[in-house]
């Protein structure tokens, strides 16, 4: 058993992976920070006061009583216009009010939500008398940023690992001859590959438990649908960017050359996929062929199991979209592929 | 040269049968028609300057690049049709080998000898290598020597009929190389044959009981060392050290018992089986011509001169482009 050649071939994969400890802090360190930076930065924010700046005037101080009857409100005062100015260019004021009771000035930036916000809670403490409304506030896991960022996370690190992870060693062990070594053995070329894609599923499967486990015990991120669904579609995602790493470093001898290569590949992917955030504002003939990258298909498919409590049967696409991939991109990259 | 080979009555199951080896690269032919036999426990060295087309040859008979033309048998199997059939049975140290730099010396071993159905056990690897000491070093921790040592333990790994060495020692220093050398010895004495490229001339002299020299893509002499020295320079040659006036190679030539002169800067050899003749006369014209001599020196005729007469060159002068 230890001395099968596939055996053999994936002890060299986990070796060399452990010895090298970069490679061990990108894999599983890196994925973890920008869990941990994301989920601070964009934190549900509960009973911040929105602040405000009424400027000085005749009226000033009963503005600010009427104002201060909403205790989301924070309400400081400027002396004169250049100075409420300045404090809203720093963010330490959503709007400005100035003028009279009868015609109070509200300035506001229409184009930020958070300013817009500021500008209803102000008009609705500004008229006499405001309506009573009970509030619900909706706090569940599942609707939280930190959420739909995670299935995000975990798609970009199973294509960051299997891209990189595969392009890197394959195209190295080119440059330096071991390929051309490895040629003139009897060994089996399905083992050599098979082995790269079996350190991966593993190097995957570990990295996956790290960054939910971290994401559950920080933020309390959960997975609603079954978690054999939510595997299953990892390693789906594994097979097809292995296959498409294996195609990108199947011709080249240059790591610079591969580097662009993955880089433009998954850059892309990042971008196009909705890893950070959603996709709907791309039009909708762009999102039928976003639909068709490996990222979007992973990442979607990972969020409808995460978020919607959906099962695998319910996610065709993704599935097909997966398998296409692989088969693809694994065919052509064997077919194609240099030894020397 | 493509004098046919005599024939042999198992020509179809020789370690090497290549005929009419054509490789070309663009518009110039890097192999450009080489026959070559080897028979069983034979150690067979090509020589030549770098880039005269030895390792693209022994990269055909691996099977790795495809011919232009012409045929290349290794055991009586064909190349690159039966390529994996041909790896289980023979093996191979390719020049500056790079092995997994992670991995150790015996991790090495037990990877390489885990594609071959039979051969020895890693110890006996080890050990034949005289590498037992650095067994859990990793290799980017060795030193050239032992790392050579190391691809040669991989080369033997699945005890190969046929073991194919490309510039074993290139990179190494005189005490590596000789250790190295040993090892090959080891090997020919067990009756393996080898067959290995290399542009010194010593290690081709102290190796290889038949040398093919190789320049520009073809065979340009073949035969024993001793036998190739002889036959194209002499036993020795006289060296000359012209320091003022002019001696052409021609006047050289002409000097009685003289077999080659070649004029390297400004020092003439004179290959002769008669040197001390030859000095003597050598002598008597510098002093008729007004020609002083400065160092002269007799030494052994080696196979940088057989080059030097057949290509014109020296061996580490290369290929001119």
């Amino acid at each position: 058993m230890m001395r099968h050649p596939l055996v053999q071939l994936l002890l060299v994969r986990l070796r060399t992976f452990q010895r090298e400890p970069e490679a061990l802090f990108w894999t599983f360190g890196f994925p973890l920070v920008l869990t941990l930076v994301l989920g601070i930065a964009f934190r549900p924010v509960e009973g911040e006061p929105i602040p405000i700046v009424v400027i000085e005037g005749p009226d000033a101080d009963e503005i600010t009583a009427r104002l201060e009857r909403d205790e989301d409100l924070a309400i400081r005062r400027a002396t004169d216009a250049s100075e409420a100015r300045r404090l809203f260019i720093r963010g330490g004021a959503l709007a400005i009010v100035e003028g009279s009771t009868e015609r109070p000035v509200l300035h506001t930036d229409p184009t930020r939500p958070e300013s817009r916000l500021a500008h209803a809670r102000v008009e609705r403490a500004l008229i006499d008398a405001p309506l009573a409304i009970e509030d619900a506030p909706m706090r569940e896991p599942g609707t939280r940023y930190v959420d739909f960022v995670v299935p995000g996370l975990v798609g970009m690190n199973v294509m960051t690992v299997c891209l990189w992870g595969i392009g890197w060693n394959v195209v190295e062990s080119r440059s330096k001859k071991l390929l051309r070594r490895l040629a003139v053995t009897p060994m089996k070329r399905r083992h050599y590959l098979g082995a790269f894609l079996l350190a991966h599923v593993l190097l995957v499967l570990v990295t996956l438990a790290v960054v939910l486990g971290f994401a559950w015990a920080s933020f309390g991120v959960g997975v609603e649908g079954r978690a054999i669904d939510y595997v299953v579609i990892v390693l789906l995602g594994c097979l097809a960017f292995s296959a498409m790493g294996v195609l990108l470093a199947s011709r080249t001898d240059n790591v610079e050359v591969l580097s662009g290569m993955v880089n433009a590949a998954s850059l892309l992917q990042l971008v196009a996929s909705g890893v950070f955030f959603s996709t709907s504002r791309f039009p909708e003939w762009a999102l039928v062929v976003l639909r068709g990258l490996p990222l979007t298909a992973l990442v979607d498919a990972l969020r409808a199991i995460a978020l919607e409590g959906r099962g695998l049967t319910q996610l065709p696409v993704e599935v097909a979209v997966l398998t296409a991939w692989t088969i693809l991109a694994g065919a052509i990259g064997v077919r194609i592929f240099r030894w020397s | 040269m493509t004098t046919p080979a005599p024939p042999r009555l198992d020509d179809s199951s020789l370690p090497v049968r290549v005929r009419g080896l054509l490789k070309r690269y663009g518009d110039r032919n890097v192999v450009d028609g080489i026959d070559l036999d080897v028979v069983h426990g034979e150690t067979v060295g090509l020589l030549g300057p770098n880039g005269a087309g030895k390792t693209t040859t022994l990269e055909m008979i691996q099977g790795l690049t495809t011919p232009t033309a012409g045929s290349v048998r290794v055991l009586g199997l064909e190349q690159p049709r039966d390529r994996e059939a041909v790896a289980a049975r023979i093996g191979v140290a390719l020049q500056e080998t790079s092995l997994p730099d992670k991995l150790t010396a015996l991790e090495t071993i037990t990877l390489f000898r885990s594609f071959y159905a039979r051969g020895p056990d890693e110890a006996t690897l080890l050990r034949d290598m005289h590498l037992e000491a650095h067994a859990s070093t990793l290799v980017r921790a060795l030193s050239g020597g032992e790392r050579q040592r190391l691809a040669l333990a991989c080369a033997l790994a699945g005890d190969p009929e046929l073991v194919i060495l490309d510039e074993p020692t290139t990179g190494l220093d005189p005490e590596a190389r000789h250790r190295l050398w040993d090892r090959i010895e080891a090997l020919a004495d067990k009756g393996t044959t080898v067959l290995l490229t290399t542009h010194f001339m010593d290690e081709a002299t102290r190796l290889c009981d038949r040398i093919v020299v190789i320049d520009r893509g073809r065979i340009i002499a073949e035969g024993a060392p001793e036998t190739l020295v002889t036959a194209h320079v002499g036993s020795h040659v006289v060296e000359l050290e012209i320091t003022r006036g002019a001696l052409s190679v021609e006047d050289a030539q002409a000097i009685v018992s003289v077999r080659v002169a070649r004029l390297v800067g400004r020092t003439l050899r004179l290959g002769t089986d008669h040197a001390d003749d030859v000095l003597a006369r050598a002598r008597e014209l510098a002093s008729t011509k007004e020609i002083t001599l400065g160092r002269v020196a007799i030494t052994p005729a080696t196979l940088e001169d057989v080059f030097l007469v057949l290509a014109g060159r020296g061996l580490g002068e290369g290929e001119p482009r």
